[in-house]
């Protein structure tokens, strides 16, 4: 099987003022058409910047690319034109964001905006296949009624402060899969929502997925809710990727000390904890990130090795890699 | 950044304020990087030192005291006066070398009674809220909804000409615009979280005022009166024109370029070179002003 | 039986909101809230936004005025102290934000920040207010060479801590955390919540827990009351309340923590949350609820009962009520 998308070796450097932020360090990672993949981790990881490279959202500079490459459908994206990324983004790629109010005009109707998104994508299309007036407000729609929004009709004449923030989220992933895209990526999408309108949007996500096979990026803190909708989970640290394996592999065996960390210090909600147990130290400056693997100075298992010589993402199955000496 | 293993306290001023000069640091080379605020920043410090130095740089220092020479009335730009002279056979150069020290005394007294008056106002405003603030906006409404050179010019009208009574009438025309800009940005900051943290420490309103919200409102503030500088100095220049401000001989630029007048288009230098000195002075402080914006309110740019 | 450090009875708050040019709407925030907090104890208090928890907060605090009810605090009804009797008050109770990040002032070094409170009502300076400072620092484990640092120069844990050294500075009796570990990344919030905990312990200090994550709150937390529009729903131990959930609310909340090995979507809850200007009619929570209803939740309100010894539940499908 062909992979859908393919990160080879990329490297990511940030100029600013006080020098460059080694902010991506050798990310290599792939995903199969219709597959899922959640990518876990803390502030400062790198696993916003990365969503941004694959969808071309990183302004150069302060960006700078190293090394590396990006395949999707075998064309390298980082050497894409800004031709090839109309056609690509809305249409291959989508992306849905954290925060669904900052994404919406407040002065235009949600019709409005849905009908635009759809109306932009017909320029790259074929003629014959471009949607008239009618078809582009039928065709919004029809989007409105995948995401099971009630009334998609009416709602199209609405304005977006009337809606809920669930709502709000449902209209852009409308918006985000009207061009029918491969691949969702889909950036902290329930971070902003309430627990139990997070439940109903991440039931909407994996039906979605299991209905039109797409393949999901889905980037979060939460490891549990990149768990609900989620196949494989990769764990970021400091720029690098430190495991990826199936999700309920990585979470009954963890292999690498930063993933067991984390599933540590989750308190439960189920039984009584006594203890809660963090991860000592906090994260690196990316200015002068660790010398050797970027996570020993918080490693419990950390040795002269680790201070000298970055472990490799390997593989350690099938299906599961860890950048770790110990692993 | 995170990974200090020292426990102990800096000590030495450098230590204590590395966050500071690194700050510092990094405004410096912002505003390095723009030309146009470096442009404003030479025309700013040109504008000091000869405010500063004045008299012992001007080469005919007697000349702007009155002295009166027939002999060399009206003498085109030359190498013994670069400027020219006027009428009274004075050396222009000097003249307007000498007027920029009470250019920059107009500009001084004028933002700072201005903000004097407005800060305090403003933030009083802004903080209090509710029918305090009614009533100061509304009275600030009121000498907004005036034009401001027109009022200054009733009041000079009412104390007589002179530069003192010109400064005074600006400076009572000046003050609405910092109320507007502290009353503004108090509204914002009122509603930051520490400020609420302040209160739940039992902090009383002053401290909260000048302990939290002053130090916040300093950037905008340095910003609207550096800009400030060059209005006020124009403004008194445009009195001074219509002889209300500055008598002459006293070597003032809008009393120059007033006497000047019926001396053009023959005479022209006797009118160019205050009128310059006073378009430097307003564009200098204007493209500095920008410049200290973009660095220290970088989201207002653009604006 | 000991007397309770906080007592809310029947609190309530209510903002006027304009709607357009000449309407206006009342938003019932808080909406008849009757807690207590013992001493030693912590009681968190949880719900979705728009629940009104962090009104509570404020409320208590004497941060903004109660629209009716009571505040007692160790006995003493604070509910209309103002001035100095206010300020004395500050002393005994405080609190740390959610948001770190704006909770200090970005011109004012830690050392201003941590000795504010000691500055504002203690009147401390010169090198008891230095030692002290220091001695606050070792306490919320940040290491002093922060002193002169800029908030913008420390990382969110760190922020959090500096919030935490100065609420706990003047030795408050009760100490209202508000979301403190919300904004903060799980590694993170791990080590403050275990610190809060041994900070409890250190100081001997009654908690006011207010939270969304009830995995949080179970953790911290011995009682927990949980919110929806205004109002108390459930209240009780916080093993009982989160094993065994009696109210339909608490059982959807608890359902829908997403959990590894359990397919997203188990338990859904429909609809959105009613604004609190919109409040239904009858019982708050029947436009929602996915349980059969009975007649009389869409016209009558259920005040909480007990069901059992300390656990508390406002349905009318359950307890002795039903």
């Amino acid at each position: 099987m062909n992979a859908l998308l393919d990160i080879r070796d990329y490297r990511l450097d940030f100029d600013t003022f006080d020098g460059a932020y080694k902010v991506l360090d050798g990310i290599d990672l792939s995903l199969a058409e219709g597959e899922t993949l959640g990518i876990v981790g803390e502030t400062g990881c790198g696993k916003s910047v990365l969503a941004k490279s694959i969808m071309g959202l990183l302004p150069s500079p302060p960006a700078r690319v190293l090394s590396g490459s990006i395949m999707f459908e075998e064309h390298d994206l980082l050497k894409a034109t800004a031709a090839d990324w109309r056609a690509i983004r809305g249409q291959r790629i989508a992306m849905i964001f954290q925060d669904p109010m900052t994404f919406l005009n407040p002065v235009l109707t949600i019709g409005q905006q849905v009908c635009d998104v759809i109306a932009a994508q017909q320029g790259s299309k074929p003629k014959a296949a471009r949607l008239d007036r009618a078809g582009i407000r039928a065709h919004a729609t029809r989007m409105l009624e995948l995401v099971r929004l009630p009334d998609a009709a009416e709602l199209l004449n609405r304005y977006p402060h009337q809606l809920s923030g669930g709502m709000r989220q449902r209209v852009l992933i409308a918006m985000a899969l009207s061009g029918s895209p491969r691949l969702l990526i889909a950036d902290e999408p329930t971070t902003a929502l309430d627990v139990t309108i997070q439940a109903q949007v991440l039931a909407l996500i994996d039906d979605l997925v299991q209905r039109l096979k797409l393949a999901v990026i889905m980037i979060s803190h939460d490891l549990g809710a990149v768990a609900a909708v989620c196949r494989r989970i990769a764990v970021m640290y400091a720029g690098t990727v430190v495991e990826d394996a199936p999700t309920a592999e990585l979470l009954a065996q963890p292999r690498h000390p930063y993933t067991r960390g984390l599933l540590a210090a989750l308190p439960d909600i189920d039984g009584d904890q006594a203890t809660l147990v963090g991860i000592a130290g906090s994260i690196p400056n990316l200015l002068t990130p660790p010398q050797g693997c970027r996570f020993h100075p918080r490693c419990p298992l950390a040795d002269g090795r680790c201070r000298s010589e970055k472990p490799l993402l390997r593989r350690l199955s099938e299906t599961h890699r860890v950048a770790c000496h110990h692993a | 950044m995170a990974t200090d293993t020292t426990s102990a306290a800096p000590t030495g001023w450098r230590a204590r304020h590395a966050g500071t000069i690194r700050q510092w640091r990094l405004y410096a080379h912002l505003f390095r990087r723009s030309f146009s605020s470096m442009l404003g920043l030479f025309l700013v410090v040109l504008f000091l030192v000869l405010a500063a130095a004045g008299p012992a740089l001007a080469p005919y220092p007697e000349d702007t005291m009155g002295a009166v020479h027939l002999d060399n009335r009206l003498k085109p730009p030359s190498l013994a006066h670069p400027f020219g002279t006027d009428e009274m056979g004075n050396d222009i150069l000097s003249r307007v070398i000498v007027g920029t020290r009470t250019s920059l005394w107009i500009g001084l007294i004028i933002t700072g009674v201005a903000a004097l008056i407005g800060v305090p106002l403003g933030i009083f405003a802004g903080y209090m809220g509710g029918r305090i603030r009614e009533v100061i906006m509304r009275i600030t409404d009121v000498f907004l909804s005036v034009p401001g050179l027109a009022l200054a010019l009733a009041i000079v009208a009412s104390l007589g000409p002179g530069i003192t009574n010109c400064v005074i009438a600006l400076s009572l025309v000046w003050w609405p615009g910092y109320v507007r800009l502290i009353d503004s940005k108090t509204l914002a900051l009122k509603e930051e979280l520490y400020i609420e943290a302040a209160r739940a420490i039992g902090a009383r309103t002053p401290r909260i005022l000048f302990h939290h919200i002053l130090p916040n409102c300093v950037s905008p503030l340095i910003v609207k009166a550096s800009m400030d500088m060059g209005m006020a100095i124009l403004s008194a220049a445009s009195l001074g024109f219509i002889g209300l401000g500055a008598k002459p001989p006293s070597p003032e630029w809008g009393a120059m370029i007033s006497v000047a007048r019926s001396y053009m288009p023959d005479w022209w230098w006797y009118a160019l070179f205050p009128g310059l000195a006073i378009y430097l002075t307003v564009l200098g402080f204007n493209l500095f002003g920008d410049g200290l914006r973009d660095i220290l309110d970088p989201k207002s740019r653009g604006r | 039986m000991p007397e309770a450090l906080l007592r809310l009875e029947n609190l309530t708050k209510h903002y006027t909101v304009k709607r357009g040019s000449f309407a206006t709407a009342t938003v019932k925030a808080v909406d008849g809230v009757s807690l207590h907090v013992m001493p030693g104890e912590a009681l968190g208090i949880v719900g979705e936004s728009g629940s009104g928890k962090s009104t509570v907060a404020k409320v208590l605090l004497r941060l903004t005025d109660p629209t009716a009810g009571r505040i007692l605090f160790d006995g003493q009804d604070i509910t209309a102290l103002d001035g100095d009797t206010l300020r004395a008050l500050r002393r005994d109770m405080q609190i740390v934000f959610q948001n770190p990040h704006s909770a200090l002032n970005g011109r004012h070094t830690i050392f201003d920040a941590i000795a504010e409170p000691l500055v504002v009502q203690d009147g401390l300076r010169g090198q008891p207010l230095i030692d002290r400072v220091s001695t606050l620092m070792d306490l919320v484990s940040l290491p002093r060479s922060f002193i002169y640092r800029y908030p913008h120069e420390l990382s969110g844990g760190q922020k959090q801590r500096v919030c935490i050294a100065r609420a706990v500075a003047l030795k408050p009796r009760l100490l209202v955390l508000d979301e403190p570990t919300s904004a903060l990344d799980v590694s993170v919030q791990a080590q403050i919540l275990s610190f809060l905990k041994e900070l409890q312990q250190e100081l001997k200090l009654t908690y006011l827990f207010i939270s969304h994550n009830l995995a949080v709150v179970r953790y911290l937390c011995d009682r927990v009351a949980v919110m929806y529009l205004g109002a108390v729903l459930e209240q009780g131990p916080v093993a009982a309340v989160f094993d065994r959930p009696q109210h339909p609310y608490t059982q959807a909340l608890v359902a829908a923590i997403p959990k590894p090995g359990v397919p997203a979507g188990h338990s859904l809850l429909g609809g959105d949350i009613p604004t609190a200007s919109r409040m239904p009619p009858g019982c708050r929570f029947h436009t929602r609820c996915p349980e059969a209803m009975l007649p009389r939740c869409a016209t009558d309100s259920p005040v909480l009962a007990p069901l059992a010894a300390g656990h508390d539940c406002a349905c009318f499908a359950r307890g002795p009520a039903a």
